[in-house]
This record gives C-alpha cells, structure tokens and sequence, in this order.
C-alpha cells in the first residue's frame, strides 16, 4: 500500500457551519392510527392473519408472512415478560414480548431495584391517566414488573 | 455468468475527522486503488458508489454530489445502499455489472464523512427509527445493541469479558494498519473499566465514529489477465434484509447474514464453511457483533464463538483468523468505506501483500460481511486465489 505523504490526517480544518430548518407531519398511517386509537384506551393492539394464524405488533395492514391483507386487529395480553433490558445513568430501557405475538415492544421501565433485573421477568404497562392520552407511544408512560 | 477479479486495492486514512471533503476522499481512495490496478479513469467502464446516510452531511442525493470524486462523471453510475451493510454491498453491485456483462471494468468505491454533523454523527441515527414509536422515546442505537448485546449474552450465558477479548484483538491487530484510527494494545480489564456508555456496552467494545474512503477495482477475467498475473477472483456475493422493525426478530441470532451467507457459500460452492472459509473480515462496530456474526456466518456453533475467541482461534496466527485487519473497531467506521477495506483486506491477504497483518497460514479462500440498517441487513463477498 502507497499512501499520498500530504494524507497525515492531522492539519486542521477550516469549518463552516450550517444548519437546515426541517420539521415534519407524519401520518401515523392505517394500521397506525387504530394503534394509536388502542392506546388511548388504554391496549396494546396487535394485527392478526388468520391464514398464517398469526399476531403481530406493530399491527400492519399487510401480513409480511404471507403477503395478504391482515385481517383484523386485537388486544395483546395484559402482562408480557421481559425480552431484554439496557440502562444508562437511572433510565433503564426494554424490550416486551407478549404472549402469541410476533414483536416486541420498546419502552422505559421503571423498578425499584434494578439488581433484580432478569430477562423472563413479567413485566405490565402502565398508561397514564385516560383523560391526558393522546394515542402517542407515551401514553404508556412505562412498564413496570409485575410482581 | 463471467468470471469476476479484483486486480486493484486502496484506501485513505480513516481518522475522526478529515480536512478532506467526501469528494476529496473518494478521489484519493479512487486514485489508489487505479493506480495499484495500474489502471486509468479511461479504463473504467462503470462505477458502483456506496455511502451511508445522507443525513451525516446534510446532503441530499449524496451520491450524486460525490459522483466527480468517484471517478463516475459521464458514466454509467449508481450507488448503492443498504446502510451498514453497504460497505460489502459495494463488491456486490459492482460483481454483477462484471458478471453479467453489461461492464468489463468497474470502479467500486466506498465514502464515509460521518464528522459534519453536530454536536455528534449519532444524531443522524435517530432519523432511521419509527416517527411514531420509537423517537418520541428518545432511542438511540446504542440502546437497541445494548440490548441485543444482553440478550446475546443471556441466552448463552456469555461473559462481559470474553466479549471484551474481541476489542483486545482487534484493536491489537490495527497496531499494524497504516490507515487505522484507533490501534491500541489494551487488556481485557481496560474493556471492562472503560466508560459505561449504555449498560452492558462500554467505550471500548464500541467502534469510533469516522471520515474515509475505499475502493477497489472489478475487471472481467480477459481484462484481468492483461493487467496482472495475479488476479483474485470474487467468487461468491450474497445479500439479505429483514424488516426495518428490529423489535420483529431474534435480537439473539442475525438470521438475515446466514440467509445472505447461504447465498454466497452456493455461489461459490462451499458446503462446510468452518473448513472451507480459510480466514474472514466479518463485521464488528461493537466487539459483540463479531461473535454474532460469526455464528451468523456459520463460522462458529450458535453460542460458542466466545470459546473460539478464547482459544486463539481467531488470532492471526490461528486456525481461523477473524479480522486481521484490525476491524472497525481498531481500523475505524468510516461505514461504506469500512465494508470495502474488508473486502480490500481479503484482497491483500489473498495476494500476500498484507505486510505485517499478514495471517500465519496460508490462505486461498477469505469472507468479508457487512452489516446495518437497522439491525437487518447481512451482505457477504467471498474472494479466492
């Protein structure tokens, strides 16, 4: 390997800064929007295909298994386990599965000792009072172990 | 199908941050690589780009913009991406322009410039995750390794330091990269105490952020003999992606790199990739994914690449060398160009022209892979001499 010598990587840059103003309206989309409907009232809504026999969350209107329309949605059950965990500083991450559902969630959890942590541990949403939902993702203000 | 050679190899410096713009950089990797193909821009029929997300420069069709410095002005020019994987994706794209004949020689370059964007290039990632989802959680990346770093380790009942054993290697390894950005001769105890960045991940089972560029050049087998004696042939490409919802797999098994390994092993005729792969470049941004990846590839039983990593075999000088380069994690991720210096280092080794990172045995057959999106593509390029 040759290398060019003026390439040390080491003299310094002349900057210029610059910054872009974007902002964006998404739609949450079909499936989107009676998940967010789901939430508000406080479920967890999966997408169901009765020909794979199979739940997924987040629900879709197309089955990715075998790429028919899904055909209807429902309610995941209450307490799912802990698939896996991460912290940093107090905040503690996770991902949820529930039982019969392909998918798992991500959220904050909060507990009281995080040494008792275990993947395999059931774990509950926990929604924040129904009358300040606003069928956002942080309408689940947490999870917390079920125990 | 035409027979596919790569005859020619070169890349810049990978360092945090480079005066040199991304079109300055993928010239100087373009230059190289002609030069060691002893080739000229006129030479060259086609050129494959590969480049990250736009978002790290705040340049929309960045393809486009680094298309002069790519030597791609005038001429049939795509780029290609697939996020992390796009490095080895490169190759790929660049094999079938040969193979298929539309191109006899094809430029592949691979460009990062990951330092314009502030106050940190990790805040273009937050830009992949689901609107609705995930960002008003505020997730990160390193949160979603985090915990596919756990649940890898849980499954198997994985030690902190046998993963930490990666980032000793690898990092050990660069000590002998005239490109590398972070070589280091480091313990197992500097992983373990380094600054926790998100539990289990540290400072240093993580690989840097970076500015580079690679690139290599792909010629059919007529025009290859006329330019060397010594062509290396790419004899397997492979390429898989799963779902952009990363909570829809096994965060313990990456299913997407067997499937674009399979691909590849087919191609190439391999049956028993353990024997028959004789040392790879496999993905390592973080010291766990080489593991994963190695299980992925079939180059270790799930759960017991920690054990090979442990016994040596992974060294250099052992059975199966994995990343002699030094990898991302001691040559640095510039992203795309990471992919391509893996797939250079196959070039070199195979040739012998590696220098001081060269493996002890003798070697016939490499495997470079890539890996990204969002945790769901695997891209595989198999090289022989």
């Amino acid at each position: 390997m040759e290398y060019n010598p003026l390439f040390d990587g080491t003299y310094h840059l002349r900057p210029w800064v610059d910054s872009l103003p974007l902002e964006y309206k998404y739609s949450l989309g079909v499936a989107g929007k009676t998940f967010s409907e789901g939430l508000r009232r406080g479920k967890i809504l999966a997408s169901k295909c009765s020909r794979c026999n199979e739940s997924r969350i987040p629900p879709s209107i197309y089955c990715v298994g075998c790429f028919g329309y899904s055909d209807g949605y429902v309610q995941v059950s209450e307490t799912g386990t802990l698939y896996s965990f991460a912290s940093r500083g107090d905040l503690v991450v996770a991902a949820v599965e529930f039982k019969g559902v392909k998918g798992l969630l991500f959220h904050r959890l909060v507990v009281s000792d995080r040494n008792k942590l275990e993947i395999g541990a059931p774990v509950r949403p926990v929604f924040v009072q129904e009358a300040i939902r606003k069928g956002d993702i942080t309408d689940i203000d947490h999870f917390e172990l079920a125990v | 199908m035409r027979k596919v050679a790569v005859i020619g190899a070169g890349m810049t410096k990978f360092r945090h941050r480079m005066l040199e713009t991304g079109r300055e950089l993928s010239f100087e990797a373009s230059r190289a690589a002609l030069d060691s193909a002893r080739m000229d821009i006129k030479n060259v029929d086609s050129v494959v780009l590969g480049s990250a997300p736009d978002a790290f420069d705040g340049l929309h069709m960045k393809g486009e913009y680094l298309l002069d410095g790519a030597g791609g002005s005038g001429k049939p020019y795509t780029r290609v991406y697939v996020g992390g994987g796009t490095g080895v994706f490169i190759p790929a794209a660049a094999w079938w322009h040969v193979a298929s004949g539309v191109s006899d020689v094809v430029l592949a370059v691979g460009e990062e410039k990951m330092s314009p964007l502030q106050p940190h290039p990790q805040y273009a990632f937050w830009s992949i995750f689901d609107q609705f989802l995930e960002r008003p959680l505020g997730v990160t990346l390193l949160w979603i390794f985090s915990l596919e770093m756990r649940r890898y380790m849980s499954v198997y009942g994985i030690k902190e330091e046998d993963i930490a054993l990666v980032a000793v290697k690898n990092k050990g390894n660069a000590m002998d990269h005239p490109s590398a950005q972070l070589p280091m001769r480091i313990t197992v105890d500097d992983v373990m105490k380094s600054e926790p960045i998100c539990t289990p991940v540290k400072r240093l089972d993580v690989s840097p952020t970076s500015d580079g560029a690679a690139a290599l050049v792909l010629a059919s087998e007529d025009v290859a003999r006329k330019y060397t004696d010594d062509p290396v042939w790419i004899t397997g490409v492979g390429w898989n992606v799963d779902t952009t919802f990363w909570t829809n797999r096994d965060l313990c098994y990456p299913e997407y790199v067997e499937k674009a390994a399979m691909m590849a092993y087919k191609m190439a005729g391999i049956s028993n990739p353990g024997k028959e792969i004789d040392f790879a470049e496999v993905y390592d941004p973080f010291d766990y994914k080489e593991l994963h990846h190695m299980e992925g590839l079939q180059l270790a039983k799930r759960g017991e690449a920690p054990k090979m990593t442990r016994e040596g075999v992974t060294q250099r000088d052992g059975d199966l060398p994995i990343n002699p380069s030094g990898g991302l994690l001691g040559v640095g991720n510039p992203i795309a160009a990471a992919g391509v210096m893996k797939v250079a280092e196959l070039f070199w080794q195979l040739r012998g022209e590696a220098g001081r990172r060269q493996v002890k045995k003798p070697v016939h057959r490499g495997l470079a892979q890539a890996w990204g999106d969002l945790m769901q593509v695997g891209t595989v390029v198999i090289m022989e001499r």
